[in-house]
């Protein structure tokens, strides 16, 4: 399972100082604070630092004040912020574009939602409100597109921010942009002709002149499970749409994972599907595709897993073998010029036979998916596979599905469980020169062979072609609890709190690779 | 042959480590008389409370008899330094101070603080606290004197004292109370009034002592008049002052990885790129050192002008000669070193060390040091425990501080890239390196 990032804290700080009682308890008052959100400030795939956002004062009867203040990866303090908000504010998530920060802000009572840019004088330069028209936490299907869409924000390298946030979730979404440099800021609908049944985006990357989002649809219809894939392009101007392409070609089904911009094109690579069903079959193999800048497919290239991965995995009948699945997570592109997969084996923990009995036994079958090793491919950039790596980890399980769930396919089951969190794989991050990449997991293993089973969590390294892998218990033995947050390659940030001691850690992790 | 001889060499390496060293070590960083002193602080506390209004004779002696624990404890856990070299050199010259100036001895005690900060510090009871890391700039004993002479002008004029019973008698006086009364009654931003009330007393109080910093100088001048020594090379203590950095920094860590033929890929030993910032950093409580309230070119001049007013001839050295100091003053480098591998501040030692090699290259056991200290944080690095020993919260003190450069080498460096160093510098130094088992 993957770890609850967000960490509330109370802090109760309490003055020394020896002075006359009244005193002592009015100064030490000040120091009490409630701290709200905690959470990374990320450039893209990068962790440039931590913010605290907490309660510290009454403003009025409508509004708090509020602090926020940042600290560098390495936990030096960059600075704090007095921000007056309503009560009922969170700080959802935050960015760094290379000049200035960006904070997504949610006011529950008056359902909106708020980028504000802050310079890195501290001083509010651009912010773009969007009053949505639901409330996230009224309704199952809101919460379960909550789930499914990236709450952080994506940051276009020097050149602002982007958000998604879903009006009607079916038929409709709308990309929020700020710019802290430009002080430019638009909001602009994406609705497709006809009803949608699913309709998701995601941000594939951006420059000065355009932002690409990567579209998933489903056309409304009861049994309907085709998918439809596009590339939307937006100007970062104005945010009209400059084009949209699908990645439909000839019976190649393409999910675009990632885009970058190259010699004036724009290469997307993505997984291949001989499919429509690309949300409930798993893919055939790898694609890249070439764009020119007006969305004209200048290149494509198909690769099958069976075609490359069979050289360095086993196979059998077309997958891998013993009914195994690869469930991919991220692709990147390493500055070797290739390209990163990291994936996770699985296969359905019991069959649909079973299942199947189960059912008209009138008993639930317990219907999980088994998760076991990660695995990282490196592709060149015509889709010839490199090198592939398995990483052993115990095997493990998700969640349990519900009985009627076993006939669904296992790659659909896989994508429900990815976005519960329930896969072993945590996150994907990049050193500053882009030298290192490093793929998170956990793991629940031994650490040594006379040692007990801990929860471990596990990083990956890629270096120049080099694989490497360390593991550390995810708990420290002293504390009462620990919690881990994601922090520069190399490095791992422990939260500890010790309850006699009432005390609070954080200790930044060296890892061996 | 000469294998032979390095052999022997190694052999009594080896003796001095195991048996001679721990022996000279052993009882230096112990307070004999720590019952008498604790007794005398206590005495002193009673004293000092009685002569104060009963209204805040509690919260006095709360305040004092904290700090008087919090200086017990320190004494025991060895972060003061009482050797058979530097401290009855230096203690020699603090009590020098003392008989010229007719002042009782049992008032007085005078500590070394192992630290490598360049400072002194002296408390209400008469402890005056000399850090090692003064020594490193100074020229000779009279500008030593000159320091100690400051430290008990603060003493003799109950700054201190002076400063705490002003403070207790503000807060518990009506004004200030019905301030923070008229604040607490209010229903919104309490908390920043509070907090600016707070900030106007802090700055009063730097203010305040800016003023006794400047009299602790003039009175310092007028104790070191009556002593032997010479006040011609006194006021280039504050030319030290303001350029010191506290770290020795002979040696850039480039320099010590080309030397030693390392060669690290995706390292940049460059200044680190502009730090982030956000607004206001958090508000540091004030500290008072020696180099501050008020600047060191203003004192400078002062004390130009005093005795340029009243010239003060006389010697520079009384306990020792040149030699003696400077063998003090190198002996205080290796103690700063130890005193971070003692308080497990490996990062910073293994620096001291690349520095004190780079000073003296002829003592070769330096290498066996920084040899097993590499060893050491490769263990360290293995079992996930380098954040212990290493410290990453670190704000350089500019873009050539080469101590910030080394902790950015080691934040890079992978487990296998640290073991092929540490093997480097073994292959490279073998001959001077005695593996120590920790």
């Amino acid at each position: 399972m993957k770890f609850k990032l967000l960490l509330i804290i109370f802090l109760a700080i309490s003055a020394t100082q020896g002075f006359a009682q009244n005193a002592a308890k009015a100064f030490s008052d000040v120091k009490n604070v409630t701290v709200r959100n905690v959470g990374i400030i990320k450039k893209n795939n990068i962790v440039k630092g931590y913010f605290t956002f907490y309660e510290y004062d009454k403003a009025d009867k409508k509004n708090l004040i509020y602090k926020l203040n940042l600290v560098d990866e390495n936990l030096n303090d960059l600075g704090t912020k007095e921000i007056t908000g309503p009560k009922d504010w969170e700080l959802v998530s935050s960015g760094f574009d290379g000049n200035n920060f960006c904070f997504k802000f949610y006011d529950d009572k008056k359902r909106t939602f708020e980028l504000k840019v802050y310079n890195q004088d501290g001083i509010e330069v651009a912010s773009n409100p969007l009053k949505i028209n639901y409330k996230p936490s009224s309704n199952s299907k809101y919460e379960m597109y909550q789930q499914m869409t990236n709450p952080e924000l994506n940051i276009v390298e020097n050149n602002g921010f982007v958000d998604y946030t879903f009006n009607d979730p079916n038929n409709a979404f709308i990309i929020s942009y700020v710019n802290g440099d430009t002080k430019n800021t638009w909001q602009q609908t994406y609705q497709p002709e006809g009803k949608s049944k699913i309709m998701l985006p995601a941000f594939l990357n951006g420059n000065d002149e355009v932002i690409l989002t990567a579209v998933a649809r489903i056309e409304k219809g009861m049994y309907n499970t085709k998918t439809q894939h596009t590339v939307l392009a937006s100007s970062v101007k104005t945010g009209a749409q400059l084009f949209e392409v699908s990645t439909e070609i000839d019976d190649n089904h393409v999910v675009p994972i990632n885009a970058i911009f190259e010699n004036g094109n724009i290469m997307v690579i993505g997984l291949n599907y001989k499919s429509t069903k690309t949300f409930t079959s798993p893919p055939d193999g790898m694609a890249f595709l070439v764009f020119d800048k007006n969305g004209k497919l200048v290149k494509s290239n198909f690769k099958t897993f069976e075609e490359t991965l069979g050289k360095f995995l086993p196979m059998e009948d077309h997958k891998l073998k013993d009914g195994y699945y690869l469930y991919m997570h991220d692709i990147v592109r390493t500055r070797k010029n290739t390209n990163l997969v990291i994936a996770e084996k699985f296969k359905k923990a019991v069959d649909a036979g079973g299942v199947a009995l189960s059912l008209f036994s009138n008993k639930a079958g317990p219907i999980k998916l088994q998760l076991e090793n990660m695995v990282v491919m490196e592709y060149d950039l015509d889709g010839n596979l490199l090198q592939a790596k398995e990483i052993p980890k115990a095997k493990g399980s998700t969640g349990v599905f519900p009985s009627y769930t076993g006939f669904l396919t296992p790659y659909l089951l896989a994508t429900v469980a990815d976005i519960f969190g329930w896969m072993d794989y945590m996150y994907t991050i990049k050193s500053d020169e882009n030298g290192d990449i490093t793929f998170s997991f956990v793991d629940y293993d031994r650490l040594d062979a006379g040692a007990k089973k801990t929860e471990n969590f596990g990083q990956i390294k890629y270096h120049d072609g080099k694989i490497t892998v360390d593991k550390i218990p995810v708990k420290n033995e002293k504390a009462t609890f620990s919690r881990l947050m994601r922090a520069s390659t190399n490095h791992v940030l422990q939260v500890n709190y010790f309850k006699k001691e009432k005390k609070l850690t954080m200790d930044m992790i060296k890892l061996n690779n | 042959m000469r294998k032979e001889n390095l052999n022997y060499y190694n052999f009594y390496l080896f003796i001095f480590f195991i048996i001679i060293a721990p022996a000279t070590v052993f009882g230096q960083y112990e307070y004999k008389n720590i019952d008498g002193y604790k007794s005398f602080l206590q005495k002193n506390t009673v004293q000092n409370t009685l002569q104060l209004d009963k209204k805040i004779q509690k919260q006095y002696s709360d305040i004092i008899d904290e700090k008087n624990n919090e200086l017990i404890d320190r004494l025991k856990e060895k972060n003061f330094l009482f050797d058979t070299v530097a401290y009855p050199y230096l203690n020699s010259i603090f009590n020098n101070v003392l008989s010229s100036n007719s002042l009782d001895k049992n008032r007085f005690h005078f500590f070394i603080d192992r630290t490598f900060d360049v400072n002194a510090y002296s408390f209400e009871d008469g402890t005056v606290v000399c850090n090692l890391g003064l020594l490193g700039g100074m020229e000779n004993e009279s500008q030593l004197a000159m320091v100690f002479c400051h430290e008990i002008g603060h003493y003799l004029l109950m700054h201190s004292n002076k400063s705490i019973v002003s403070q207790l008698n503000k807060y518990n006086s009506h004004e200030f109370l019905t301030q923070i009364k008229q604040i607490k009654k209010q229903e919104y931003n309490t908390k920043k009034q509070l907090e600016d009330l707070l900030l106007t007393d802090v700055f009063n109080r730097s203010r305040h002592s800016r003023g006794q910093e400047k009299a602790a100088d003039s009175l310092g001048m007028i104790l070191f008049s009556n002593t032997k020594y010479g006040a011609k090379t006194v006021p280039a203590i504050f030319d030290y002052l303001n350029s010191a950095e506290g770290f020795p920094n002979v040696i850039t860590i480039q320099s010590f990885l080309d030397e030693e033929k390392i060669t690290i890929d995706d390292f940049s030993v460059a200044a680190p790129p502009k730090r982030m910032h956000f607004g206001t950093t958090e508000k540091k409580e004030i500290i008072d050192s020696l180099k501050t309230h008020p600047d060191c070119d203003k004192r400078k001049l002062q004390m130009q002008s005093f005795f340029g007013l009243n010239p003060k001839t006389g010697v520079d050295f009384i306990t020792g000669s040149k030699q003696d100091l400077e063998k003090i003053k190198r002996y205080a480098l290796f103690e700063e070193a130890k005193y971070s591998k003692d308080k497990g501040n490996l990062g910073l030692y293994l620096y001291q060390l690349i520095q004190i090699d780079a000073m003296f290259p002829a003592e070769k056991y330096i290498k066996s040091w920084i040899y097993n200290m590499l060893t050491s944080l490769y263990t360290h690095h293995k079992t996930h425990t380098f954040h212990e020993v290493v410290n990453a919260v670190y704000i350089p003190q500019n873009g050539k501080d080469q101590y910030a450069t080394l902790l950015k080498l080691l934040d890079n460096l992978s487990l296998e890239k640290l073991n092929e160093i540490t093997n480097t510098y073994y292959t490279n130094n073998n001959s001077f390196i005695t593996i120590i088992k920790n």
